[in-house]
């Protein structure tokens, strides 16, 4: 299929049963050792998944964008690469390395909404442990469902002479967190319909949100994974 | 030219037509990623009437100005203004256009709409913007859009939090006197994303007096037509619908939206049929769109709807019904004979009264009743804290408490949903005060028989002030509906007939008057013996004459099966259903009769061994068994143990042996917070027990502790504060997003030798370094530890800290040496 029209946002959805659980993943984030939780608090973290998901709302927005890169420009001081994203121009030489041999960029917006938020903040009165539980499990469905979204949009738009990057993060490496602010400029309206918004201090909420970059390229190998 | 009013027009019995999209039209032609819509009413002022006129001409007679996203969040006050004015310019153009032609629908009414959308920002506590920032972000556009004029009314559209919509309602209704329509957006489960029903939608914005309401966006007419029935059956007012042309998706490179104008206008004609009495279109619709469900619906009749008279509450999520099951409303967050409770209002100990609200919800009350009045502490700031508080954790509706004018409209203003609101009498003076705040903030409210006479001693006497009441309600434009009668209960220990004249009331205002009434049943028993048998059996007399609510204790076991029976041989229990649960949820306590269960202990039951081997307090807390261990604790202060040989010899033991644990990684981070929760399971025992008997908890020093400005992530913090607490620190815990003036205000005020402040991203570390400069400043003899997921040495050593901690053990250790050094220097 062919790529979508520059600049028009989309909307993803997806029921909370669609995502595959990745219970060692939320353990990771619960800081449990690789030996994994004994019975009393896999009972809880159970639990605490079981209301997670019932609350749990996965909601996306995304954008497709061409890509130019640029070297040594003024504007980028102490980076070397400038990448014109369409949204916006971002100074990083990360983020160059991982989606160099890219044409164009899907930039997309995530998130299970606030029910997680509202479930650290209830059972905390009820068991210390539970925040923490709901902290990993949260972040393990948005990174689970950012999964899924990944796996659409290549389902969607992709083609055998189309290869797609891992998702990149704005605060991965040296690709600066302040280009939040350029993500929700662009996505506006679609953000707030999503019911996510940007703090004053470049902070998601709901909490349990992501906004990456995908990188395309309409032959072979296109970016790496950037946890390697 | 003179035009029939909006509210005449919808009483008329005439569909009324809003427009379609804008936004995506703008896309279509030009609008850049990115670039703000709101500015084209003067970049391309043309292009914005051309868009008005061309859906006057599709046959609107509702426009929405081009002003969705204008806030002072996004805009400076002079672009502003003059964007407000522009826009209002380019919708009056239009309409002088259309009316001034000979088109056909050059006589139709035509309307002007101010259009508000969401600020972007999402709502404390869940996000950052204050409630009355909120109302103050809306008021930024309403200001100069009244002082401008030509708008007919105010659209407040695309709203997914019912919060963020009252605080645009409010801001409207004290800006201007135009009718407010609000439209929200559900999904396909008919949810709000912050989790609101079409039914609490309708009661809650029907309360706050708006002209109509219903939904926008998000959704095709398809989708919307299985909500639209909901809203009709349970709205009073006029019902809104405004979907998308499905949304978008690319079609070989192309954006096409699911639903053509043919489809469109058959969709809507359903909507129409089944009661919708306004339409129109949200994103991806064309005045092509319009024109053709114009065309398809213009001789369906939009009958105004008929008064539902419904007696409801809502919380942010759902509403309570007073109809048939009698509602029961939890009492104990009051302060009334309670010692422990008085203690936290002026410790200021919320979460112990977020505590109680939440055994109230386990243990089934459907509202909580919210009272925090004390002589010596500020009520209306307290309540407005313990009401913030309350529904950031749970979402049952709140019954607003007070004498206090200011603490309740306060409190009203704040609430997140449509309160109940307790109280109002008989007295002149109390109906002038609380009768014109339940009209401005909606709610129901319960209305005593008494007045300036007092009490009447009789039936006839009480249903006298009923009726005073009924009619002054009237004369503020609220229902019978909206009241709850309180005939009062005096106990019978004074008075024989105190019980049979409440219950005569009781059932005089249900038969006859088809009002709903209310009773603080305890009152009953008072100065008696075995007080609950009493107040149980009055209870069921109760609910058998028709008790609408009951304000009760919900942990009490006889009020429990009082009403699990009323309720299953009433016929309000099907297949017995609840009935069962509650009797296998209560089994030990039906046969044994031991006290209700906690929330602490509810959430640890998963964890629970009975029979195990071991019945010391150390296993219970090493294991985070929290009820066993308060149990454990009860008695051995049962058993005479000293309080302070529980805490030094038995809780910090066993604290110690699992923070050794997890320090050598063989216990890991839940597993060590469940016995930090276990052992201040076992502390509230010891805290109670020595408010009760008179006695001073001695504490270690005072630690402030804050997560930063800017910075809204607390687990970590709130891991340290029970830590601390646990090793008996007194810890003044400022929550989050706290700014270094509130900190170091504390830290002088209460003169605390050690500032813990946490920090989870890169972004708020600056917020951290200007709270501990300021400290250095203004309260030179505090020490400053940091922690939190971004933080390092490195961080803490250039941000000036005196410690960086990596974990909550180790902070533990760092407070004990300054405590020690603490001692020293006062000894």
């Amino acid at each position: 299929m062919a790529l979508p029209k520059t600049g028009t946002i989309f909307y993803h959805h997806a029921d909370a049963s669609a995502l595959t659980i990745d219970m060692p993943q939320s353990y990771r984030y619960m800081q449990i050792g690789k030996c994994g939780p004994d019975e009393d608090l896999k009972k809880q973290i159970d639990l605490a998944l079981e209301a997670q998901l019932s609350v749990c709302k996965p909601n996306a927005i995304y954008a497709y964008f061409p890509l130019t890169f640029e070297e040594e420009k003024s504007s980028c001081k102490d980076k070397h690469y400038c990448i014109g994203a369409g949204f916006t121009n971002i100074c990083s030489d990360t983020l160059y390395k991982h989606i160099k041999d890219c044409n164009g960029v899907f930039l997309f917006a995530a998130t299970i909404g606030v029910g997680c938020d509202r479930l650290i903040a209830r059972d905390r009165l009820k068991n210390q442990a539970l925040p923490m539980i709901h902290q990993g499990l949260g972040a393990m469905l948005v990174e689970v469902y950012c999964d899924l979204l990944e796996a659409d949009i290549h389902k969607m738009y992709g083609d055998e002479n189309m290869a797609f990057a891992t998702r990149y993060s704005p605060g991965y490496g040296d690709f600066s967190l302040s280009h939040q602010i350029d993500v929700f400029r662009f996505f506006g309206k679609a953000a707030r319909d999503i019911g996510l918004s940007l703090n004053d201090s470049l902070l998601m909420q709901p909490t349990k949100s992501v906004t990456a970059l995908i990188g395309v390229k309409n032959a072979s190998s296109c970016g790496g994974n950037p946890n390697e | 030219m003179s035009r029939i009013s909006i509210e005449e027009q919808l009483r008329s019995g005439k569909m009324l037509y809003f427009d379609g999209g804008t936004g995506s039209i703008l896309q279509e032609n030009g609008l850049q990623p990115g670039e703000l819509p709101e500015r084209w009413n003067l970049s391309h002022a043309d292009f914005i009437r051309g868009l008005h006129e061309n859906y006057y001409k599709a046959g609107a007679n509702i426009i929405k100005t081009d002003t969705f996203g204008l806030n002072c969040l996004k805009f400076a006050e002079d672009e502003l203004k003059q964007i407000v004015n522009a826009a209002l310019a380019n919708a009056n153009a239009a309409r002088e256009a259309i009316e001034n032609s000979d088109h056909t629908f050059a006589k139709a009414p035509h309307y002007i709409a101010l259009d508000i959308g969401p600020t972007g920002k999402l709502l404390k506590p869940l996000g950052d913007l204050a409630f009355e920032d909120a109302v103050d972000v809306f008021k930024s556009i309403l200001k100069p859009a009244a002082t401008c004029g030509g708008f007919d009314l105010v659209l407040i559209e695309t709203m997914n939090d019912v919060y963020e919509a009252k605080a645009a309602v409010l801001a409207a209704k004290e800006t201007t006197d135009v009718p407010i329509f609000v439209t929200t957006v559900y999904d396909e489960n008919a949810k709000l994303l912050t989790g609101a029903d079409p039914e609490t939608c309708v009661a809650l914005f029907e309360g706050l007096g708006v002209t109509a309401v219903g939904l926008n966006c998000s959704l095709g007419p398809k989708q919307m037509a299985p909500i639209v029935p909901r809203l009709v059956a349970a709205s009073s007012i006029p019902v809104i619908v405004n979907p998308n042309a499905g949304l978008p998706r690319s079609e070989n490179g192309k954006t096409v939206y699911d639903v053509d104008p043919d489809d469109f206008a058959e969709c809507m004609a359903e909507i129409a049929k089944a009661g919708a009495n306004i339409i129109g279109g949200c994103c991806g619709t064309t005045p092509a769109h319009i024109a053709r469900m114009v065309e398809l619906t213009k001789d369906i009749p939009a009958v105004y709807p008929e008064p539902k008279n419904l007696t409801v509450i809502t919380s942010y999520t759902h509403a309570v019904y007073f109809k048939d099951r009698p509602i029961l409303i939890g009492e104990r967050i009051n302060p009334t004979g309670k010692k422990r409770f008085k203690q936290a209002l002026r410790d200021h100990d919320i979460d112990y009264i977020l505590q109680e609200g939440l055994t109230q919800q386990d243990n089934h009350a459907d509202v909580l009743d919210v009272n925090v009045g004390l002589p010596e502490i500020d009520e209306p700031s307290l309540i407005c804290d313990v009401i913030t508080e309350l529904q950031g954790v749970l979402d049952l509706p709140l019954q607003i408490d007070t004498t206090d004018p200011i603490a309740l409209e306060r409190g009203l203003r704040l609430y997140n949903g449509k309160a109940l609101i307790n109280s109002v009498n008989g007295k002149q003076e109390v109906m002038d005060t609380v009768f014109p705040l339940v009209k401005k903030y909606g709610g129901v409210v319960v209305a005593l028989l008494i007045d300036e006479d007092g009490i009447p001693e009789t039936c006839e006497g009480r249903l006298k002030i009923a009726e005073k009441l009924y009619a002054e309600a009237e004369k503020y434009g609220l229902k019978k509906s909206d009241l709850l009668i309180d005939s009062l209960c005096m106990s019978v220990a004074s008075d024989d007939v105190a019980g049979r004249e409440t219950l005569k009331t009781v059932d005089a205002i249900t038969r006859n008057y088809h009002g709903k009434t209310i009773l603080g049943v305890s009152n009953i028993s008072f100065g008696l013996p075995h007080r609950e048998i009493v107040t149980a059996a009055f209870f069921q007399m109760a609910m058998q004459a028709g008790l609408s609510a009951a304000i009760i204790n919900p942990n009490s076991i006889d009020i429990q099966k009082a009403y699990a029976c009323h309720c299953m041989l009433s016929g309000f229990d099907e297949k017995c259903l609840d009935y069962i649960t509650f009797a296998t949820e209560n089994e030990d306590r039906l046969t044994a009769g031991t006290a209700p269960a906690t929330a602490g202990a509810a959430a640890s039951a998963g964890v629970a061994k009975p029979g195990a081997a071991s019945d010391t307090l150390e296993y219970f807390i090493t294991k985070g068994l929290a009820e066993p261990a308060a149990e454990k604790t009860k008695a051995m202060i049962g058993e005479g143990v000293d309080p302070m040989v529980i805490i030094n010899d038995h809780l910090i033991n066993a604290l110690n042996i699992v923070g050794k644990k997890f320090e050598e990684k063989t216990l890991f981070l839940p597993q060590l917070l469940m016995s930090a929760g276990a052992c201040s399971a076992a502390f509230d025992v010891i805290k109670t027990h020595m408010i009760n008997s008179g006695t001073q908890q001695q504490k270690k020093c005072k630690i402030i502790l804050a997560t930063v400005k800017g910075d809204i992530h607390d687990i970590g913090k709130n891991i340290v504060k029970t830590l601390l607490e646990n090793y008996g620190f007194d810890v003044i815990d400022l929550g989050k997003d706290v700014p270094p003036e509130t900190v170091v205000e504390s830290c002088i005020e209460h003169h605390a030798p050690l500032v813990g402040l946490s920090a989870l991203m890169t972004t708020t570390v600056p917020s951290m370094e200007a709270t501990i400069k300021l400290l250095r400043e203004k309260a030179p003899w505090a020490k400053a530890v940091v922690g939190g997921a971004v933080l390092t040495q490195e961080y803490a050593d250039m941000i000036g800290a005196d410690k960086y901690c990596k974990d909550a053990m180790e902070t533990v250790g760092y407070a004990t040496e300054v405590h020690e050094a603490w001692i020293k220097e006062n000894s």
